[in-house]
């Protein structure tokens, strides 16, 4: 089954969508994401899980790193993450609407 | 160095798990969100789960084993050394299977041995087969290695190859006191009936076996440091297809062994009376037959892994 959009990222709740959500607003460093994702998204990204998803991220020039703040390095966005994101986030809605239609509501309804 | 400067020791144990470039580039970041998240505490069983997964996936990644982050020819190489890695496996396998089919047979007329006699050949046949294809495939990487020697290269490849002789040395001198001990002792005695003799002759093949994993790891450390040109690589990937076919070939032919055995001399098999009919179900061959199919199912990763990378290689 295919489960990752044209970008080459996946569904809602993966490490790489939720991260490129969060530097959307912003740069910043591993604790500050974790806090963010997990009071827009409710999902708590261990340590290992976070930097996996970064080091990916990094590896595909979806993000770059900042200077380094005493041991914490912030990241931001870059152009060709902010297309993919805006890919992914366009793959969703298509399925939310989707999913909205077929449960009698006007798309777009839960946003 | 771990690169996680300033952290605690407790956290550089944590990244333990991750290859050395990538603690290089994250370590320090990684270690201070470790202790922005404990804030004082101490690590539990959950995050020491996740960072030594997280970790083992980033060296599996590093090696080439996972994602298509690395150049094909390391991909190539990292799919022919975990076959290499199947083929000790089966090997270990192989030590076990010549012990419990130690003098089969003599276990009935031959007429009644054909099949088993005929599969045990194969497994022997098969065997050399492996043997020589990882054999050749060190002949065919030895000038690359020399060449890796002489531009300074035995410094990180020291620690391995020296801990592997270390033990291969320890279970040689071994040999020499657990043979002399065996002179003093009847075939009874010598095949289970002397519990202590049975427990020295377990330690030594456990140490055996260690050497065995140890010298397969120097050698995989080895191979991944040398500069091997498209067409070595190229040799090595068919010498690795026939490894993995020669491993699968073992798991069906020691099946074979086993049916034909339990079929004309069950009793042979679980060291019963002769004339007797046990259930013909040996720990030793179900060690055997497992350990030859972790070993296969490995082995035919390693092609999978080879075969996804083959096109990608450079010509020459």
């Amino acid at each position: 089954m295919e489960n990752s959009t044209p970008s080459g990222l996946r569904r809602p709740n993966d490490p790489p969508v939720l991260i490129l959500t969060s530097l959307a607003a912003g740069p910043r460093h591993g604790h500050a994401l974790a806090k963010d994702i997990e009071s827009f998204a409710g999902v708590r990204l261990g340590p290992g899980a976070l930097y996996g998803a970064i080091t990916r991220l990094e590896e595909r020039g979806l993000i770059e790193p900042l200077g380094t703040e005493d041991r914490r390095r912030p990241y931001r966005i870059t152009v060709a993450g902010r297309a993919a994101l805006a890919d992914a986030v366009a793959d969703m809605r298509r399925i939310a609407d989707v999913g909205a239609t077929r449960l009698g509501l006007r798309p777009g309804a839960l946003a | 160095m771990t690169g996680a400067r300033g952290a605690g020791r407790g956290t550089d144990r944590l990244l333990r798990w991750y290859p050395a470039t990538w603690r290089r580039s994250y370590g320090d970041e990684l270690a201070a969100l470790i202790e922005d998240e404990l804030d004082g505490r101490r690590p539990g069983p959950g995050l020491r789960v996740s960072l030594a997964r997280a970790g083992l996936v980033e060296r599996s990644r590093a090696g080439g084993l996972v994602g298509d982050s690395r150049p094909a020819p390391e991909r190539v190489r990292a799919g022919a050394l975990v076959v290499l890695a199947a083929w000790a496996v089966a090997m270990v396998a192989g030590a076990v299977f010549a012990k419990t089919s130690e003098h089969f047979s003599f276990s009935a007329p031959p007429a009644t041995l054909v099949t088993a006699r005929g599969a045990f050949t194969a497994v022997v046949v098969l065997g050399v087969v492996g043997v020589a294809c990882v054999v050749a495939g060190a002949l065919v990487a030895l000038p690359a290695a020399v060449a890796h020697l002489r531009s300074g290269g035995w410094a990180s490849v020291r620690g391995p190859v020296l801990r592997a002789v270390v033990v291969t040395v320890a279970a040689a001198a071994g040999l020499v006191p657990l043979a002399a001990w065996a002179r003093h002792l009847d075939v009874a005695q010598r095949n289970g009936a002397d519990g202590a003799y049975l427990a020295a002759v377990a330690a030594w093949a456990a140490l055996t076996v260690v050497a065995l994993a140890l010298w397969t790891a120097a050698g995989v450390s080895w191979a991944r440091r040398l500069d091997l040109g498209a067409r070595v690589l190229r040799i090595e990937v068919g010498l690795a297809v026939v490894v993995a076919l020669v491993t699968a070939c073992l798991v069906v032919a020691v099946a074979v062994w086993w049916a034909a055995m339990a079929r004309a001399v069950p009793w042979y098999l679980v060291g019963a009376a002769p004339g007797t009919h046990p259930l013909p179900v040996p720990g030793t061959l179900i060690t055997v037959e497992s350990l030859l199919l972790a070993a296969s199912l490995a082995a035919g990763w390693g092609v999978v892994l080879v075969t996804r990378s083959w096109r990608s290689l450079p010509s020459g």
